[in-house]
């Protein structure tokens, strides 16, 4: 096939502060026309900034393109003058972006934003039936409606599907979209990967999908490339990539993904992060991350070697071996998992409620409640993990705080160790707060910038009056740290002298200082680069085994739940579903929104044979979750439910039992009055 | 001993203002988050030369705010205890001793040797003429009037060499202690400093520096000679007044801050936290505040303050003790007027910082609220009452020469540049005009605004996060 | 939205009383009427009975909170809290110490204010927002840089300075517009020209420099990104995208003034010899009538909160997120 557009050797600088960045260095790629190329990378690693090259769109004036050229038929794109750019931005390249909340006009009707990208002299008429059509080929129902619409009035999921709409009216050659998923659920992931295979097979355009997700990449791609510090390391086709990655960094990007298969053996990861690109490269970007590096590797840069299609950067691959060797993996280190009973419960948690008032009126009465959380009920053992599973708005963080006590809860009981923690007033409460602790997503807001390590894993001591000397608190300090894998000279730096990985390092450290038995997570790896989010997996579970922790893991990622979790409970609108032990819920899920959430994970197929994945759309929920402030009468979950029934629509289902430990809420299955 | 000290009130606090100046700097070179955001404003060429000139002037408002009444000098046997005089001098006062005295009748245009209004004389003959008289200070030491043009260009050499050899000695003395790297020779470092190939700006102040050094040179040299900026109405010398006016200056637009900055931060601070009553009741407070318009405000303040004065004269005999505590008193009455703006600033911050993951850690960890509050969010929002704290600076020394014009300003017997505007306004209808008390005023206020102002700015943007790109 | 401004409008009672309350005890607590009649009859040798008839003349000769001597709801309302407070609640606003009615001066007085005000206000924001808009075009080019240090140049410039400056050449020098003044009608115009001229130019520094970095902080958004990436031109992208988000931001600072155009501007108007309430601020200061000064703190206060209300309205007109309610 023809390359609609051929990079070759583009590098892009930041200019900054601490130096110059060489963001991008020396990436080339080729794009045939109807071609899905994913650009596949971690945080960092110059993918967006290559594309945002592309249509000249780097943040001035600190981006520069140093070198290269981006040929687009016979125009470099990298060389038109801005005028020129005009006419291939939105009409021969389109983009989306990460995040839909932010990537719309919040003061401009769709109408008017999408009308934009259509050509002016159109009379207005014509570009209104236009837009409007394209609105309802995303998906967007009533779009006579939505045309008038702004976008706060809009979900995630209908933002994106608007932004998609406003990139495809201009009928572009190439479409590039920067990580168009990643700020949504999982089910609407499923869903708008699945609208754009489906329009992209309708128009024929190209598609340069930039992800930090392996399973997405397999998802939407026909071709693959890695790019690592800057540059690419490794291209190939789907089914060769997904078969047999050969670069190290590649392998073991696939190894560090958590997944059941993988629950008895440590994750394996990267070592350190990647290097700083102030400097100048001699040798292999990857060397010092590397298992197999050796001199060569420091020395010299590997050079792009290609056969059969398939690209690798590395010089395991160079000289007489030739590419059809790939490197052994390693075999996984096999650590024994120690499962702990279900035994005593350390944590009860008993229909509990957190409602948020609405106040509306001239006196501000109350005329509603978000019903944040509605009447939970969960227990956590000693030494063990129960996974609180969930997508966005669905509670789930809301009933970590009301735990800890940092929201009050509207009713229901908190117990923890026979201690009623709801009922404490605050100052009875601060002693017992160092057996319950919280690690949470964000690990840059989650520390003080203004204060020094140790100032931060000495305060709890200093609070809980463990350790009142200030020497014993010093030592104890360090110890936290060797405790996460971090130096003692980490004590007298600021947080932000950290990488996001090291700083979740502290956070945990943080957690540990006033040694509790409970430690609520809230989704501590979601912020973080797969390689990075492995170790502190790891980490997590070695020191459950080594202090008998319980871990209160709240995520939405189902892969984080069967490498970790050893009970699942899964929340909708406030309300759980179905809980269970892990193997129970996940292998045979029984409520209709568990089996969607796993069926919307993308996933690379078992077999890496390469064949076309299957369309993950069977089963998927229709729509968006309902507000939780008018929640659907009956079953929350009807409205997106595909086997609701009549009696769904009025009644809340009672518990029914599948199993000792195993519990779902829906009308399919039988009630049970047993203990709920 | 020759003289008593005098502390006044606006001493005490200038000087303590100094001190927590000092300690701030002491803090923030040991703590990295804010030694960073400094180094920035350092590396800005154009606010380092501003703050020469700040300096400059806040030196000369120093400097001026070491007050002492001197020993007169009484017969020792008339006098059981030492006599001081009722006047309160500054050290300042000393120094510029020849333009303080150097009092004239009446105007005069600068470095006129006659006055600017004819005088009716008596001659020896009995007649009466109208006739310019001669100045009694100005141009004293000439023999010959004509002789002005020479006199004041030689004065002017010698100034310029006095200056130049300074300037030079300073700059050699930074060229080696500062520039000069291990190993290099002074006269590379000299030459890098000139070429300005300097972390730090150097040949950017060291230019400011020069300025300065050549204006006080030719004051020294001119100023006891001639009327450099000429004579006011009473005769008093106009580069005087204007000089005197600095301190005036910096004390509204410091003091101001120093006196409403603890309510602003405690209230706004407590505000976002707490929320609830706390919140309802500090939002209440600073409503109402805020909603009278701040010039009717200060009016009202002030007009209350003109009364309560004047009906307890006794208590205000001192001239100097008078316009001190109005000095002071505008200070707070414009504090009140302006802390409602950072309050609601801060409470706004507070209440974002309070939902971050590091304060809900504190609070998880059994962390008190109070220290909380001290350690986590008041040095988290410190960046907001530093960027407010130099913005507001130049807002007040304006708005001084506003409401002194108006009438509700500092004492209209204290040194103000809005003082002086209000008394040369009404001579712009003179003819030829009266220009130079007015040009005097509003240079040295300009100068001073527009430095402070450039120094601001490169404040606000190494230190708010927002600028940062 | 009706229901939020009757809110709004009740939550402004309280904030009002502590108004009054605020000047009612800077001027009779902190003085007594007494100090007050002293003070304004000449401090030397006054009798007690000048005091008194002064004070009566005035309406100072009631006890300040609780009259005991009168009867039934008098108790209340002879009271100097109640005649020099409680009634401007109703816009009574009484009488000056001079003995006119404040009332008729101040509905006599707001359209000279009004005429010189409410174009200052127009103009400016219209060439503001041009400026800004122009230099953020332009962003990155000497043009942008040099334009912000004659912003910052022109905002370290006394305002008293423009005044005395722009009279002296405009009126004295050149003779183009006369010194001081005013007439009715479009006779007018000759004596608000300048005023209006001076009063743009005093804040086109601070104003400027603000709005540029409104605009600037427009442009580094996402949506803005996406609607270059749309193949907009920037001038598009500048009109179209960042100007209606950054008039949200220059709302909040401008709409709350607008009622208090009426009260004048204190300088313009006593240097121009307006006949606005500006100006007779000032003469009220000069004459130290408290009356005057009391009736204006509280038309200020009345016409802030108004501002503040209309301000929360015209959110609504720009911003399609923001709902009353």
């Amino acid at each position: 096939m023809p390359a609609l557009l051929k990079i070759d050797g583009l590098k892009v600088w930041f200019d900054t502060t601490g130096g110059t960045v060489r963001a991008v260095d020396g990436v080339s790629l080729d794009i045939a026309a109807g071609e899905s190329m994913a650009l596949l990378g971690e945080s960092g690693s110059g993918k967006s900034v290559a594309a945002m090259a592309l249509l000249q769109l780097l943040p001035q004036p600190a981006g520069r393109i140093v070198a290269g050229r981006a040929l687009l038929g016979e125009r470099d794109l990298l060389r038109t003058p801005e005028r020129d750019m005009r006419t291939v931005r939105g009409r021969r390249i389109a983009m989306i972006f990460q995040e839909p909340q932010t990537s719309l006009n919040p003061v401009m009707t769709l109408g008017d934003q999408i009308s934009e990208v259509l050509p002016a002299s159109w009379p207005r008429r014509r570009r209104r039936e236009r837009v409007i059509y394209w609105l309802d080929a995303v998906g967007i129902s009533d779009p006579g409606r939505r045309y008038r619409e702004y976008p706060h009035q809009l979900s995630g999921g209908m933002k994106q599907r608007a932004m998609i709409a406003m990139a495809l009216a201009g009928e572009p050659e190439l479409l590039v979209a920067d990580e168009p998923t990643t700020a949504l659920d999982v089910t609407i992931q499923a869903q708008i990967l699945d609208l754009l295979k489906e329009l992209q097979r309708r128009t024929g355009m190209a598609m340069l999908f930039i992800t930090h997700d392996l399973a997405v990449a397999y998802q939407v791609a026909d071709r693959v490339a890695v790019m690592y510090a800057g540059e690419i390391v490794e291209s190939a086709d789907r089914p060769a990539f997904f078969g047999g990655a050969r670069h190290p960094y590649t392998q073991k990007l696939f190894r560090a993904v958590p997944g059941r298969g993988k629950r008895g053996e440590m994750l394996e990861v990267i070592p350190g992060g990647v290097p700083s690109l102030t400097q100048e490269f001699r040798g292999c970007r990857f060397a010092d991350r590397c298992d197999y590096a050796w001199d060569l590797c420091r020395t010299t840069m590997p050079a792009w070697r290609v056969e059969s299609g398939h690209g690798v950067r590395c010089h395991l691959y160079g000289g007489a071996a030739g590419l059809s060797t790939p490197v052994a993996a390693p075999r996984p280190v096999a650590v024994p998992v120690r499962e702990i009973g279900p035994g005593q419960p350390l944590l009860q948690v008993r229909d509990l409620k957190v409602h948020f008032p609405i106040h509306s009126g001239i006196l501000r009465r109350v005329v509603g409640q978000v019903r944040a959380v509605d009447g939970v009920t969960l227990s956590v053992g000693t030494g063990r993990t129960l996974a609180l599973v969930g997508e966005s708005g669905c509670g789930k963080t809301t009933i970590g705080k009301a735990i800890l006590q940092l929201v009050a809860p509207t009713a229901g009981e908190v117990l923890f160790e026979d201690t009623r923690l709801d009922l404490m007033t605050p100052s009875a409460l601060r002693p017992l707060r160092r057996r319950l602790q919280v690690i949470f997503q964000d690990p840059y807001a989650s520390l003080d910038p203004r204060m020094l390590v140790s100032e931060i894993l000495e305060e709890g001591m200093h609070a809980q009056g463990i350790e009142v000397a200030t020497a014993g608190r010093h030592s104890r300090a360090r110890d936290l740290l060797e405790q996460v894998g971090l130096g003692a000279e980490a004590l007298t730096r600021y947080p932000h002298e950290f990488s996001g990985g090291q700083r979740q390092r502290l956070c945990i450290a943080r957690a540990l200082s006033v040694e509790p038995r409970l430690i609520i997570c809230d989704e501590p790896t979601s912020a973080l680069d797969v390689s990075v989010q492995a170790q502190i997996l790891n980490l997590l579970r070695r020191l459950q085994q080594e202090l008998s922790l319980s871990y209160l893991f709240i995520t939405h990622n189902l892969g984080v739940v069967e490498y970790l979790a050893h009970e699942v409970a899964v929340m909708y609108l406030g309300r759980l579903v179905e809980t269970g032990v892990v193997h129970e819920v996940l292998e045979g899920p029984r409520h209709p929104y568990t089996q969607a959430l796993l069926a919307a994970v993308p996933s690379i197929a078992g077999n890496r044979t390469g064949n076309a994945p299957v369309p993950p759309s069977a089963g998927l929920p229709r729509g968006e979750a309902p507000s939780p402030v008018n929640p659907p009468a009956g079953c929350h979950y009807h409205s997106r439910c595909p086997q609701a029934m009549a009696q769904c629509r009025t009644d809340y289902p009672a518990p029914s039992r599948i199993s000792a430990t195993h519990w779902v809420r829906c009308h399919l299955y039988p009630a049970d009055t047993g203990p709920s | 001993m020759p003289f008593k000290l005098v502390i006044l009130w606006t001493d005490a606090l200038i000087y303590l203002l100094l001190a927590v100046s000092i300690a701030y700097g002491i803090y923030a070179a040991r703590h990295e988050h804010l030694r960073a955001p400094w180094r920035q404003v350092r590396r800005n060429p154009l606010a380092m030369a501003a703050l020469v000139v700040l300096a400059a002037y806040i030196v000369t408002g120093l400097v001026d705010s070491i007050h002492f009444r001197m020993r007169l000098d009484v017969p020792r046997a008339q006098a059981r205890h030492a006599i001081y005089s009722p006047q309160v001098l500054s050290v300042l006062d000393l120094l510029c001793a020849p333009l303080r005295t150097h009092v004239e009748q009446t105007y005069s245009a600068p470095f006129a040797l006659y006055a600017f209004t004819p005088q009716m004389v008596r001659r020896p003959d009995g007649s009466h003429v109208l006739e310019y008289p001669r100045l009694r200070y100005a141009g004293a030491a000439l023999k010959v009037p004509g002789d002005r043009g020479r006199d004041i260009a030689v004065r002017c050499l010698r100034g310029a060499v006095e200056s130049l050899i300074l300037w030079v000695a300073v700059a050699a003395a930074v060229a080696y202690w500062r520039v000069r790297r291990p190993g290099e020779s002074a006269r590379a470092a000299f030459g890098r400093l000139i070429r300005g190939e300097t972390d730090t700006p150097w040949r950017a102040m060291l230019a400011s520096l020069g300025a300065v050094i050549l204006s006080v040179a030719a004051v020294a040299n001119l100023g006891g000679a001639y009327h450099i900026l000429g004579t006011d109405q009473v005769g008093q010398d106009v580069l005087f007044e204007a000089i005197k006016s600095i301190r005036t200056g910096l004390l509204i637009g410091t003091l101001t801050t120093l006196v409403m900055l603890p309510f602003a931060l405690a209230m706004g601070v407590m505000a976002g936290y707490f929320g609830g009553w706390v919140d309802d009741l500090i939002q209440y407070i600073y409503a109402t505040l805020s909603s009278i318009p701040s010039v009717l405000l200060i009016v009202a303040g002030i007009l209350s303050l003109d009364l309560y004065m004047a009906n307890h004269a006794a208590a205000f005999d001192n001239i100097a003790q008078r316009q001190d505590m109005r000095l002071l008193s505008l200070c707070v009455i414009l504090g009140v007027t302006t802390w409602t703006g950072l309050c609601r600033l801060l409470r706004g911050e507070t209440m974002k910082l309070r939902n971050m993951d590091y304060i809900q850690a504190a609070v998880a960890l059994g962390v008190r609220s109070r220290r909380i509050m001290t350690r986590h969010i008041i040095p988290n929002v410190m960046h907001i009452v530093l960027i407010n704290v130099v913005l507001n600076f130049s807002g007040l020394v304006l708005a001084e020469a506003v409401l002194s014009y108006v009438g509700v300003g500092v004492d209209p017997s204290m040194n103000s540049w809005g003082n002086m505007i209000n008394g040369a306004r009404l001579e712009m209808a003179r003819d030829p005009v009266v220009w130079w008390s007015l040009a005097a005023a509003f240079l040295f206020m300009f100068t001073m605004v527009l430095a402070a102002n450039l120094f601001a700015d490169a404040v606000r943007d190494a230190f708010d996060p927002r600028m940062r790109k | 939205m009706i229901a939020y401004i009757i809110r709004r409008i009740l939550y402004a009672i309280p904030i009002l009383i502590g108004v009054n309350l605020l000047t009612f005890v800077l001027f009779f607590l902190v003085n007594s009427p007494n100090d007050m009649a002293r003070f304004h009859l000449g401090m030397k040798r006054v009798t007690p009975q000048a005091i008194a008839e002064w004070k009566a003349e005035h309406g100072y000769d009631a006890p300040l909170l609780y009259n005991s001597a009168a009867s039934g709801v008098k108790k209340l309302t002879q009271t100097i809290f109640f005649q020099h407070s409680v009634k401007l609640f109703v816009f009574d606003f009484g009488g000056s110490d001079d003995g006119r009615d404040i009332g008729y001066d101040i509905r006599q007085r707001m359209w000279p204010s009004l005429a010189i005000q409410l174009p200052t206000f127009v103009v400016g924001l219209a060439v503001y927002i041009s400026v800004a808009l122009m230099m953020v075009f332009f962003r990155g080019t000497y043009l942008d840089t040099g334009g912000v240090v004659l912003a910052v140049v022109l905002m370290s410039i006394s305002m008293l300075f423009y005044v005395i400056g722009g009279q002296y050449l405009f009126s004295k020098v050149l003779r183009l517009v006369p010194i001081s003044g005013y007439d009715s009608g479009l006779s007018a115009i000759k004596f608000v020209i300048l005023p209006i001229a001076i009063g743009v130019i005093s804040g086109v520094g601070s104003s400027v420099r603000l709005y540029r970095t409104f605009f600037l902080e427009e442009s580094g958004k996402d949506y803005v990104r996406t609607a270059r990436a749309k193949g907009l031109s920037e001038i598009r992208v500048l009109f179209r995208h960042v100007l209606k988000n950054a008039m949200i931001p220059i709302l909040t600072g401008v709409v709350v003034v607008i009622p208090s155009l009426f009260i004048g501007s204190l300088i313009l108007e006593s240097f121009f010899g307006i006949p606005g309430l500006g100006s007779y601020t000032i003469d009220a200061i000069r004459s130290q009538d408290f009356g005057i000064v009391h009736a204006m703190v509280f038309l200020g206060s009345v016409l802030y909160i108004v501002g503040l209300i209309l301000t929360d309205i015209s959110y609504t007109l720009v911003d399609p997120r923001v709902r009353l309610g």
